[in-house]
């Protein structure tokens, strides 16, 4: 079920009518919200719910009998890391695994090749496995005392408004908030209102209206040699994947909210980032959160020196790109950043030019480029595709500015240069200001919010899936 | 004196307060409310475009029609918007007519069997009319088959009724029925689309401003191999075959070349490779009757789309023509029941 759905809209004021009385009883609560979960889930393909169960299980049992049998820790948890690997493996590299293999028996002139199974990717299957696998390695490392109660457990792991596209919650972090109930106060709630109106704007109206110009693009029905075009092609498509995910994340942060519970900040800003690093400790949040938690430090971080931190971030950004999919493309996506990472690392540049006057502005901007620079790789259909964008990108001998007024809409135009207004607002600090807490300020913002929820009814793009579903 | 005046404006400010303390411990309820009044307000003052049947419920009511029509309209977006059932129907006295076309749409066997299912078991004289563009004998059209979507469709939206496609429809984004000149040249203008979704499945539209021209650079493209490519020869021995089989039953069949402005005419033809004496050959040798309605005489909103009075006239064309093949058939039985009739008293 989208939550741009009308389906969505019956099935979350259903559920909030029956949600104040039954979270007052925790067996009740976490049935409650289990069952809601499962169907929200099911509207996609209710034989998926298996996988999700099965996942679960197997985390919940390898949970329990490492409390039960310390001395057999280390293999429950490989028997956890193996099933929940195996069933992503399966579902989402299969193919891309056996369509290498393939390839490189041709190269070598051989016939043989092993079939495609081409199995339907289950939505969101990436961020419950990842979500489950944290479970069982915090209890593994002796951070979390594994529920005894498997609806407590499937509300923390299938909880519905984080379950297909994240925030990735730590168990450690939500499991002991579905332990009580917290009464929601007004304040609460209107933080959840505001989270959700510009979350639904963001992905309605934003990245809906620029959706069509960049598919444009990318499906090369378009004019390739247009240097300008293609720039503000790029631009256009980090802010509508921006747009995409946070606004998925800031409904979810939201509806959390209305239930009484807590979800952690996903996105902050990511292009107001003057360092790579920074960029990935403000871009998806929980995602790299959880690759250097059980990724890059159990594989010995930067304390072995700093060839083998560099080995161990290369690894970790190199998996990271591969979760987004199984392509080449994310792969180089995924490395790009690796090597922006590693020239930051060995050169300190982003402190240096912070150092000088005006430095941190351009900073700024020459990080937001790399990072639009690396989305090319991410959003192209094949690396080849990938590398005459590129070559369009810089061939300055074709501006092509006729082409860019052709084939882009006013209407992606003026979305775009407001998300960039929003950024500047912000990054100027005006945002912050204490006149935004006077009475009328307040008003203003109540009234905001309401018109940015009309704004997704009648001013709203042509209704797609969020993009990080099929990750 | 001073003193009390004081103390109103502090009662007042006061007064102010709680009501704006009213307002922030509401805030969600305040702006839920405010949005509400909005979208009510600018859902009602807005100008339709968009009349008739609603949208979304006009299509799962096509996709659903079975067993209840005599005379069924069969094509793509150029007959779904150039044939007017009622119309006919003036003509064609006693016979339930039904335009049973999608956008894009490719004449595949399970299309045309589900044109087949719609003419009601009971009717006395059964028969369909292939509106035959040459983009519907393509691959392209019969792999990416609007009526494959639109059957799909109806499986995900079986709650929807009129009441709720009503509200869909008034909830649709300001701008649905505008577009812009290809790719969205702003400097062009906004095209506007006016579009009345009837209950016998035509779709009467219109465009301002209307520009003969529009649809000639799309044709001059779609038939390239990277599109819908050529005519295909093994769709349109399937539609033969499927004529030929509808005969078997009784079942009339009537074909006529889509309307279009003399420009998109001869892209088909050249472009497409849609040879119309070949295939108007094989049509009647199946037992179609070929209705020549001389297609470029009909004015259209973009060069390939009817404009709702040309549609008019095409469906007034083809009601008196079927009238007058079905009048010569009737005198042509009698006659020669006139002629048995000696055989017949010996």
């Amino acid at each position: 079920m989208l939550f741009n759905s009308p389906e969505f809209i019956v099935f979350i004021a259903l559920f909030f009518v029956a949600w104040p009385i039954l979270r007052k009883w925790k067996t009740a609560r976490w049935g409650y919200l289990t069952a809601a979960s499962f169907f929200f889930y099911g509207w996609w393909d209710w034989r998926f719910v298996f996988l999700i169960l099965a996942s679960g299980f197997i985390d919940f049992f390898a949970a329990m009998a490492m409390v039960r049998w310390p001395s057999k820790r280390k293999l429950l948890l490989v028997a956890s890391i193996v099933g929940n690997v195996g069933s992503l493996g399966a579902f989402k590299y299969l193919d891309f695994f056996t369509g290498n293999i393939n390839w490189i028996f041709a190269c070598f002139g051989s016939d043989f090749s092993l079939p495609l199974l081409h199995f339907p990717l289950p939505v969101g299957i990436s961020f419950y496995t990842f979500q489950s696998m944290s479970y069982t390695i915090d209890v593994y490392r002796g951070k979390l005392t594994p529920t005894r109660n498997v609806l407590h457990f499937f509300a923390y792991l299938a909880m519905f408004p984080q379950l297909v596209a994240g925030p990735i919650v730590r168990a450690t972090y939500l499991l002991p908030q579905l332990e009580h109930v917290v009464p929601t106060t007004e304040e609460k709630r209107w933080e959840g209102m505001r989270l959700i109106a510009y979350g639904f704007f963001k992905k309605m109206v934003v990245a809906d209206t620029i959706a069509p110009v960049v598919n444009n693009a990318f499906a090369m029905e378009t004019p390739l040699a247009s240097c300008s075009y293609w720039w503000i092609v790029m631009v256009m498509f980090a802010f509508q994947i921006y747009c995409d995910f946070s606004g998925y994340s800031d409904i979810a942060r939201g509806l959390a909210k209305w239930m009484g519970y807590e979800f952690p900040l996903n996105f902050d800003h990511p292009y107001l980032s003057s360092s790579i690093r920074e960029f990935w400790k403000r871009w998806h949040i929980s995602l790299s959160s959880w690759f250097q938690d059980y990724v890059y430090i159990p594989l010995g971080g930067s304390r072995r020196g700093a060839a083998a931190g560099l080995r161990n971030m290369w690894i970790a950004m190199l998996v990271s790109g591969l979760w987004h999919g199984a392509s080449w493309t994310f792969l180089a996506w995924g490395a790009m950043h690796a090597l922006y990472l590693t020239i930051e690392r060995k050169t300190r540049w982003p402190e240096k030019l912070a150092g000088i006057r005006g430095g941190r502005h351009i900073a700024v901007l020459v990080i937001f480029l790399m990072v639009l620079f690396a989305w090319v790789f991410f959003r192209a259909e094949s690396l080849d595709q990938a590398g005459v964008i590129i070559l369009r990108m810089f061939d300055v001998g074709y501006p092509g500015v006729a082409a860019a007024a052709e084939f882009i809409t006013w209407k992606a135009v003026l979305v775009t240069g407001l998300m960039i207004g929003r950024q500047a607002v912000v990054y100027s600090g005006l945002h912050d200001r204490k006149w935004r807490d006077s009475r009328w300020a307040v008003a203003a913002h109540t009234i905001a919010v309401g018109v940015l929820l009309t704004a997704c009814v009648f001013f709203r793009g042509p209704g797609a899936a969020f993009i990080y579903f099929q990750f | 004196m001073r003193r009390s005046m004081g103390r109103n404006s502090n009662d007042s400010r006061a007064t102010t307060a709680r009501k704006m303390g009213f307002l922030l411990q509401e805030r969600t309820v305040v702006a839920l409310g405010f949005s509400l009044l909005l979208i009510f307000g600018l859902g009602f003052s807005r100008h339709s475009d968009v009349s008739g049947v609603p949208d979304r419920y006009f299509w799962k009511m096509k996709v659903s029609w079975r067993d209840c029509a005599d005379l069924v309209i069969t094509g793509d977006s150029r007959a779904l918007r150039a044939v007017s059932p009622g119309e006919m129907e003036r003509w064609l006295p006693n016979t339930r007519v039904l335009n049973y076309s999608f956008g894009h749409v490719g004449y595949t066997e399970p299309y045309l069997r589900a044109a087949e299912n719609v003419l009601a078991r009971k009717s006395s004289r059964k028969g369909v009319i292939l509106c035959i563009s040459p983009l519907s004998l393509t691959k392209g059209a019969a792999d990416q088959n609007e009526f494959v979507y639109r059957r799909e469709l109806l499986a995900k939206e079986k709650y929807m009724n009129p009441h709720l496609a009503r509200l869909f429809h008034f909830l649709r984004p300001l701008a649905s029925n505008v577009e812009h000149e290809e790719g969205g040249k702003a400097s062009r203008g906004p095209i506007r689309y006016s579009q009345a979704y009837r209950a016998d499945g035509w779709i009467a539209t219109d465009r301002t401003p209307r520009n003969e021209a529009a649809a000639v650079a799309g044709y001059s493209t779609v038939f390239g191999p990277e599109r819908d490519g050529p005519v295909s020869p093994d769709i349109v021995d399937s539609v033969v075959r499927t004529v030929a089989a509808w005969r078997q039953k009784a079942i009339e069949v009537y074909g006529f070349r889509a309307p279009a402005c003399p420009e998109v005419l001869g892209l088909e033809n050249t472009r497409g490779g849609f040879d119309e004496k070949a295939f108007v050959d094989k049509f009647t040798r199946a037992g179609g009757i070929w209705l020549d309605l001389d297609p470029g005489s009909f004015r259209t909103y973009d060069g390939s789309h009817l404009c709702p009075e040309a549609a008019v006239r095409l469906s007034r064309e083809l009601g008196q023509r079927i009238r007058a093949v079905r009048a010569k058939e009737k005198q042509e039985v009698s006659s020669s029941a006139d002629l048995g009739a000696p055989d017949a008293a010996q």
